[in-house]
């Protein structure tokens, strides 16, 4: 060990009982370390009533003065998935892997709305909410948490609708089948939940110094979208692009999902546990971009 | 009594100039630089500091060391720009500073800018639950005290409809009540009390106060001498972000008079107010 490194460990040391003798008389210390992965777990929990006040917030002010209030989740998805069908089914005749087109298309609707309203409007954080960071504190965190819980509201509702068409296929008999594979869905919504949050966290992040990317965002979402297996499915995707659909984490959620309620398509386990991966990668540094960015985003904003 | 806040060492710089393409470049180099491990220190939190030639950076505080007992009352005076708001917003923890360490005990509660939060359709019952959340209040805890902020507040009749309905001044009124209701055993004010009518400002004197009374540390900023003289014990002169007075009020606010050119005559108002207050 060279002299330089025996001073480091000292002053390491030294540096935690410091703080562990802070930490007994203080509440809270306030200095320009920024550490690298750090979550105020503690915090957000003495502020979950913020959290909920945000989440009745959000939902009383997207239904104020509007007369058809929650029917407006109803009918884009249903319409649009309409209009595939016919674009996309008849038309471009894309293949469906069996699965009635309509579910097909609807089911890629509904999953890739919840994610895109949440990584698009976790994405505008800290400059939507300047003015109030500007002011008070609070853990950050609890508005892109609060954010991605409360659009699962308006997912839920379009996920009812999905299944009042899903029965009524089954019904008419057409080639899907209900079986034990449905329990998965859950962790797949957390996943895109996960994924969203952590992608959208990380570009709120980066906006606070360059606002370039907040004009970025809404131009790469729809590109993703195209590559993302909402109009086709992956079996139709050429061999030499299968690549860009294993980098895709969306790709593997949409497919298993599809999987997992119509019994249809191919789906692999190792793509899934590496869109997984990915996933929580992306979580991991938009979290940790997230935490670096509130400590002096007041200053860049 | 213990101290509530410990200030040491603490320094603010900010960058001057905007943030464009060569900042990107300037950021990308550091970072690389730092990758590679040239002029790394170790045990230096500074950070940012020392880069550069000094031109394109500006000490919005420096150097400040502070101890500010439980329960005291300290005025925070000094000319635009002295750095007065970057030391609040360090405290309450809005910003980091470049350089040294604040200890808080307690709960801070700022009264920075009063509405901040208020959603325009949300009720004014909704909003000061909400204004309570953001500020770090249980549920249960504003619902103990959601009598005495209404009634404060005098918006009593409103209480049920949207805020974007208010007018200005009952806006104001209803957020302040909120934040002072709030007992926080730290509480910042930065001139907040020039909104509401004369009535309402002295009814927020008052409640200011009640809280000294109550033993919660008050930390002011204002540039009414009359006001900083009646309310805070203490009071340090800030310029240009460094420590110029540190003492009793009085004291630090000749020197802030005197060293400024400011008109002394209105001293005199501000003895008699002293006078008024100890009597």
């Amino acid at each position: 060990m060279t002299f330089c490194e025996k001073l480091k460990a000292e002053n390491n040391k030294h540096m935690s009982q410091q703080s562990e003798l802070d930490a007994q008389i203080w509440d809270v210390v306030i200095t320009s370390k920024k550490p690298l992965f750090h979550v105020p777990f503690r915090e957000l929990w003495n502020y979950r009533d913020l959290f909920l006040l945000t989440i009745y917030r959000d939902f009383v002010a997207l239904h104020k003065q509007t007369v058809l209030g929650f029917l407006w989740y109803v009918i884009p998805p249903v319409i649009m998935a309409g209009v595939y069908t016919i674009v996309f089914g008849r038309i471009a005749q894309i293949k469906t892997d069996q699965i009635p087109p309509f579910l097909f298309f609807m089911s890629g609707i509904v999953l890739w709305t919840y994610f895109s309203a949440c990584i698009s409007k976790t994405a505008t954080t800290f400059t939507s909410n300047a003015s109030l960071f500007t002011k008070v504190y609070f853990p950050r965190l609890v508005l892109p948490i609060s954010i991605c819980v409360s659009n699962l509201w308006q997912f839920l509702v379009q996920l009812v609708i999905f299944s009042v068409f899903y029965v009524f296929f089954l019904w008419q008999g057409a080639p899907i089948q209900f079986s034990y594979r449905i329990i998965i869905v859950p962790f797949l919504i957390l996943q895109i939940a996960l994924l969203g949050f952590g992608a959208g966290c990380w570009i709120s992040a980066l906006t606070t110094r360059f606002r370039d990317l907040q004009l970025a965002v809404a131009p790469a979402i729809q590109m993703l979208m195209y590559v993302s297996c909402i109009f086709f499915p992956r079996s139709t995707v050429p061999e030499n692009l299968q690549w860009l659909m294993t980098l895709n984490p969306l790709v593997s959620i949409i497919e298993t999902f599809r999987f997992a309620v119509m019994g249809q398509g191919q789906v692999s386990v190792l793509n899934w546990l590496l869109s997984l991966a990915i996933t929580l990668l992306v979580l991991v540094i938009g979290v940790v971009g997230f935490g670096r960015a509130e400590k002096t985003m007041a200053d860049t904003i | 009594m213990p101290d509530a806040i410990s200030i040491e060492n603490v320094s603010k710089i900010y960058r001057l100039g905007e943030i464009n393409r060569s900042q990107l470049f300037r950021d990308i180099r550091r970072w690389i630089q730092r990758k590679a491990g040239v002029g790394q220190g170790f045990g230096n939190p500074v950070g940012e500091v020392g880069e550069g030639d000094g031109r394109d950076i500006f000490w919005a505080l420096k150097d400040i060391s502070l101890k500010i007992r439980q329960g005291e009352t300290l005025a925070i005076i000094g000319a635009n720009g002295a750095g007065k708001s970057t030391l609040l917003k360090i405290i309450s923890r809005i910003t980091a500073p470049t350089e040294g360490t604040v200890r808080i005990r307690g709960r801070v509660g700022s009264l920075l800018e009063v509405g901040t939060g208020f959603h325009p359709d949300l009720t004014g019952r909704d909003n000061v639950y909400l204004n309570g959340a953001i500020h770090g209040m249980r549920r249960s805890e504003v619902k103990k005290k959601f009598d005495d902020i209404v009634s404060f507040s005098g918006v009593e009749r409103f209480i049920d409809s949207p805020v974007k309905h208010y007018s200005s001044g009952m806006y104001v009124r209803l957020a302040f009540s909120v934040a002072s209701f709030l007992e926080p055993e730290i509480l910042i004010v930065d001139e907040v009390l020039s909104v509401g009518d004369q009535k309402f400002q002295d009814k927020c004197m008052d409640r200011i106060g009640v809280l000294i009374k109550e033993g919660r540390t008050l930390i002011f900023v204002s540039h009414g001498a009359e006001t900083v003289a009646k309310i805070c014990d203490r009071a340090i002169y800030l310029k240009e972000g460094k420590m110029a007075y540190d003492g009793d009020t009085v004291s630090a606010i000749e020197e802030y008079y005197l060293d400024q050119y400011l008109d002394v005559k209105s001293l005199d108002k501000m003895r008699e107010a002293i006078k008024e207050k100890n009597s």
